[in-house]
């Protein structure tokens, strides 16, 4: 009866463990296939130490000026050069994302719709957003370049796993005369361009105890039923 | 009828435990999996800074899934129209934020609207005014 109770026991733990393993990965295979192109991306996201996450100072050979002509659209994305590290998880804590930006306009009759999405490409490619924030009717002087600000304040902490990248996507929309643009300035000198996050934590990761015990489990459990298949034999 | 020789009643007996155990947690884990699926929630905010409003949402869902959202203001240059869409990955959220400035006995209404998957789950109408808060 002993063995009935541990044969019962090790098959129980191996089916819990393998529904588990199975749940896990068909959650992991209906997950989009949207792999990032790195060929756009333009890598100016950097960490700093005080555990807030801004972005770089790029120097003047890359800073960038974006010029987009009146009912036009221009999307560009910025992605951290260094990933999450690895044997560490990343959990920015509820706050305010403030992303500050620059833009002048050639003309008074043109307005300037400007978005930004910060999020994050786990280590599959899956980009996930974090957050997104927009500003819209932007009339700055003509041909004076002027800073805004865009605030979102998010009251969810947010878990970002080992090996994830950060990403920052701009849309600059201007609306207007077709002859006339704006300019949307990506810099850390004269205009620093930049997003200011809630304080990070680095965590490490969960322990796997599902894939750990899965082995053991299975490996009783064959022996066991061998053992008793022979006794059903003889 | 021959009765079961116990060494194989006892087998098989352990066998049929065993399958009505794991019967009971697939239909547990899909009553589950059912539960959280209705359970995305959308939490509305308006929030004033300085002379900035800070309008959105957070969308949060216990299961990963795809949402869309809409976002519509009228403003000095007519009605502006904004939307996206996104995936969730929990226990992560998604939060939309739109900053803006009324200008005096101005009333701006913004019209948000998220779907989660094909479905409208929420809309929500904000009134903001800058003498307001």
């Amino acid at each position: 009866m002993k063995s009935l109770s541990a044969l019962t026991l090790t098959v129980l733990i191996a089916l819990i463990a393998i529904s588990t393993l199975a749940v896990k990965q068909t959650a992991a295979s209906s997950l989009p296939n949207n792999p990032e192109s790195k060929a756009d991306d333009t890598l100016y996201l950097r960490r700093y130490t005080d555990n807030n996450l801004t972005t770089a100072e790029p120097d003047s050979t890359t800073a960038a000026n974006i010029t987009i002509k009146g009912r036009n659209t221009v999307t560009q994305r910025w992605v951290n050069e260094t990933a999450v590290p690895n044997g560490y998880n990343w959990t920015i804590n509820p706050g305010t994302y403030n992303f500050t930006f620059w833009i002048s306009r050639s003309h008074q009759n043109i307005t300037v719709n400007v978005d930004f999405t910060f999020g994050y490409i786990n280590a599959d490619g899956q980009s996930t957003t974090i957050v997104t924030g927009q500003r819209t009717g932007l009339e700055p002087p003509v041909n004076n370049i002027t800073m805004y600000n865009i605030t979102v304040y998010k009251g969810e902490s947010v878990s970002i796993s080992s090996g994830s990248k950060l990403f920052i996507n701009v849309t600059i929309s201007v609306s207007g005369p077709g002859g006339q643009s704006a300019t949307f300035y990506y810099d850390g000198i004269s205009q620093p361009t930049q997003i200011i996050t809630p304080s990070i934590s680095a965590v490490v990761p969960e322990f796997p105890f599902g894939a750990v015990f899965l082995p053991p489990a299975l490996l009783s459990a064959y022996f066991i039923l061998k053992k008793r298949i022979v006794k059903l034999k003889i | 009828m021959t009765p079961l020789k116990p060494r194989i009643f006892i087998p098989l007996l352990v066998t049929i435990i065993v399958l009505a155990a794991a019967l009971f947690l697939a239909v547990s884990s899909l009553i589950r999996v059912m539960h959280q699926e209705i359970n995305v929630k959308v939490n509305h905010f308006r929030i004033k800074a300085g002379d900035l409003w800070i309008v959105g949402f957070t969308l949060k869902s216990p299961t990963g899934g795809f949402y869309r959202y809409s976002m519509t203001h009228n403003s000095s240059i007519g009605l502006v129209s904004y939307s996206d869409t996104g995936y969730i990955e929990p226990p992560n959220s998604f939060t939309y934020a739109l900053n803006i400035k009324p200008e005096p006995n101005e009333t701006i209404l913004v019209n948000i609207k998220v779907w989660w998957g094909e479905q409208l789950i929420d809309e929500v109408n904000h009134y903001i005014r800058a003498d307001d808060g």
